[in-house]
């Protein structure tokens, strides 16, 4: 299986390239003030506007820098509805892919309550690699705010 | 005779005195006021008597005169009648006046005889001027003039005569009274001043007497007291102020000798006599009191300057001892001192020679320090070359910045170029993945490419990092440069005041010559001045020789001193002093 890799502050982690629809580099973000946690903005891709998630802001409460290296990860988002929906994900540190075996990823036994979207890791040649979870990356709350102006239209 | 006091001998000789002029007074006065008596009457009678009669006779003449010429004369006889009017008035007025000098029984009767005879030749007068005044009747009145107016005028005239002789009589008759009146005065005067003067002389002669013999006898005692004999006999008892001068001159005496047996106590020593003033205004008492009390004290004040002056003669002995001891230290030190001088006088000299060295040296100093300057010109150009090619240099490094900066911005867009090829790697892997097997081959092609677009990052990523190492490199020159440059202008500052300073270095140098030989002049006079030190000591030497001589002179003569005080304490000794 392909995983595209990102950093989130000094730790990489995965995703699962299957989930991806295509990387872009970093554009203008139009930003939301008073949004949940984690929403960067909206961005216009092909014409549509593209909630934008911060995974560095997510996991770290600080935004990503302004690298080369940080892309927008355009991915498909199941809405919870049996639809999908394109999501934006800021990560720094977009720059390869690499091919993981599924069974590799191993649950490490830390219960984490508050970040539900960080899955089991494997060992990747730089160290350790944790795979993100997208379908738990946002609380349900959120992603029925996020997509409701979508079902209206 | 003797118990009469001297004021009533002079009253008693000065009042007979006076009774023998009061005696002449009145004789005198007495005869006087009978020759006053005798002059008023020959004043207010018998001069003015003789001389109005005598007037009468001359205007009674004239008037016969008058009266014969106009009888005489023919035609006008207007100025005759005139002259014959004031004729009668003068006469006239003569007769009034003359009725006041009429005197006694006889002149009396002799004027009313003259007024008959008057009365009797104016009738007759008359009758003859009543004929003359027609010029047929002058023969009628000529006869009548010659037979009865020439009798009658010469009744008149001897009438008048008589009058004229009568007061004359009485005017000698007074003068003759006068005459006597004054000759007894003048024999009365003459009589009682020779009386008056006889008693005078005889008083005075008594009174003058009496006195000269006691004030003699006084005049003998005083002489005998002031002479300091006071062994006078007392005089005899006697009244009178002679008596009071006497008893006076005895308690003087008797004063006197007490006055002197204190004083040979007190010359004895004895100074414990009490001396008692008769009173504040005695003199000698007090004198001799104040004297005894003086002497008590300053008898005290001697012992205790003898004691002091004994100490301070051992003092000045021991300091006279000390000075001469001085003096010769002194003298030893004037020697050495002359020695010092002559050091000194021989080290001027040396002096003298090693200014005249450093005048030489300050002269090669000048010369070097002209030699420094000229370099210093040279170095101020050379740094100027030197700020010049900084300036260039700092240019080059500007062009070398910008060339790196153009450097930097192809290295971006081959970055950009890189990004651009890795971003699409990415997209191509993925789409690969996604397409299944069918895709497997363009996966192997984009990890290809994706693996070049990272090399071709590193690879700009070592240019990138180059050209930050040169910029920095440039910077870090750049600021050298002006480091550098600040430095050398800073330098050029330097230099330029170096210069200066040479400049003022050999102008001081060359200001030094004069007064180097000013100070060589001064040597050569320190050099002297030394020298007539040297001479200025050995008469010092000579002169602390002589005090120590006179030193030994002076401490024998304290000791003649010191036995004087002895003597002198043993002599105040002998006082015994009542304080």
């Amino acid at each position: 299986m392909l995983f595209l890799l990102v950093r989130i502050g000094a730790d990489r982690y995965a995703i699962d390239a299957v989930n991806i629809v295509e990387v872009l580099p970093l554009v203008a973000i139009k930003r939301i003030p008073r949004s949940a946690p984690g929403i960067a903005g909206i961005f216009d891709y092909r014409g549509a506007a593209v909630p934008a998630i911060d995974l560095t802001l997510l996991a770290l409460g600080h935004e990503a820098k302004d690298l080369l290296s940080t892309r927008i990860v355009i991915v498909d988002q199941a809405d919870g509805k049996g639809g999908s929906r394109a999501l934006g994900l800021i990560a720094e540190g977009a720059t390869e892919t690499m091919r993981l075996v599924e069974t590799d990823f191993v649950e490490f036994g830390i219960a984490n309550g508050s970040a539900p979207y960080l899955g089991p890791v494997t060992r990747g040649p730089r160290g350790l690699i944790q795979r993100i979870e997208l379908e738990r990356l946002l609380p349900e709350s959120v992603r029925d705010l996020l997509f409701a102006p979508a079902l209206a239209g | 005779m003797n118990d009469l006091t001297i004021r009533q001998r002079i009253v008693a000789g000065f009042g007979f005195v006076l009774i023998v002029m009061i005696a002449m007074e009145l004789v005198a006065y007495s005869r006087l006021t009978i020759v006053q008596g005798e002059v008023t009457k020959l004043r207010v009678n018998s001069l003015p008597g003789l001389y109005h009669s005598a007037e009468l006779l001359n205007a009674w003449e004239t008037r016969y005169g008058l009266t014969e010429r106009m009888v005489a004369q023919t035609g006008a006889t207007d100025q005759l009648l005139q002259q014959y009017a004031s004729n009668a008035d003068e006469e006239a007025s003569i007769l009034r006046q003359y009725e006041g000098d009429v005197l006694g029984d006889d002149g009396r009767k002799a004027f009313v005889e003259f007024e008959a005879v008057r009365s009797s030749y104016q009738l007759a007068e008359a009758q003859v001027r009543q004929l003359s005044s027609s010029n047929r009747n002058k023969d009628a009145a000529r006869d009548a003039l010659r037979r009865t107016l020439d009798p009658d005028f010469a009744k008149l005239r001897a009438s008048l005569q008589g009058i004229v002789a009568s007061n004359r009589d009485n005017a000698i008759n007074s003068a003759q009274q006068m005459n006597q009146a004054v000759g007894s005065t003048v024999d009365t005067l003459f009589v009682s001043f020779v009386v008056g003067a006889l008693v005078a002389l005889l008083c005075g002669y008594l009174v003058q007497r009496d006195i000269t013999a006691i004030l003699h006898r006084v005049a003998g005692i005083a002489n005998q007291i002031a002479g300091g004999d006071l062994d006078v006999e007392p005089a005899e008892r006697r009244s009178g102020e002679i008596g009071m001068l006497l008893a006076a001159f005895d308690r003087m005496v008797a004063s006197l000798k007490g006055l002197a047996n204190s004083a040979e106590l007190i010359a004895g020593g004895n100074l414990t006599v009490a001396i008692v003033p008769q009173s504040t205004q005695d003199l000698m008492g007090n004198a001799f009191a104040n004297m005894v009390h003086s002497l008590s004290t300053l008898v005290t004040e001697v012992h205790k300057s003898g004691i002091a002056l004994n100490s301070s003669l051992t003092e000045i002995a021991a300091t006279s001892k000390e000075q001469q001891a001085t003096a010769t230290g002194t003298a030893a030190t004037a020697t050495e001192i002359g020695a010092t001088s002559n050091e000194i006088s021989a080290t001027s000299r040396a002096l003298v020679k090693t200014v005249g060295e450093v005048a030489l040296v300050a002269e090669e100093t000048a010369t070097l320090a002209a030699g420094g300057q000229a370099g210093l010109v040279h170095m101020d150009e050379t740094m100027f070359n030197i700020m010049e090619a900084g300036a260039v240099i700092n240019a080059k490094l500007t062009i070398l910045s910008e060339k790196a900066a153009n450097i930097n911005q192809v290295v971006t867009t081959i970055t950009k170029v890189a990004d651009q090829t890795n971003l699409l790697s990415l997209n191509a892997a993925i789409e690969a993945e996604k397409a299944g097997d069918a895709g497997r081959g363009f996966s192997v092609v984009a990890i290809e490419i994706r693996r070049l677009a990272d090399q071709t990052a590193v690879a700009t990523y070592d240019i990138e990092q180059m050209v930050k190492e040169i910029l920095s490199a440039i910077s870090a020159g750049v600021m050298g440069m002006d480091k550098f440059s600040e430095a050398v202008r800073s330098g050029k500052q330097e230099v330029e005041q170096i210069g200066a300073q040479l400049s003022q270095i050999i102008e001081r140098v060359r200001a030094l010559a004069p007064r180097v030989e000013f100070v060589n002049e001064g040597i050569q006079a320190q050099a002297s001045g030394a020298e007539q030190i040297t001479q200025s000591l050995v008469h010092l030497t000579t002169a602390a020789q002589q005090m120590v001589e006179s030193l030994q002179v002076s401490t024998q003569a304290v000791d003649e001193l010191n036995r004087v005080s002895t003597g002198l304490r043993g002599g105040v000794s002998n006082f015994k002093s009542a304080a």
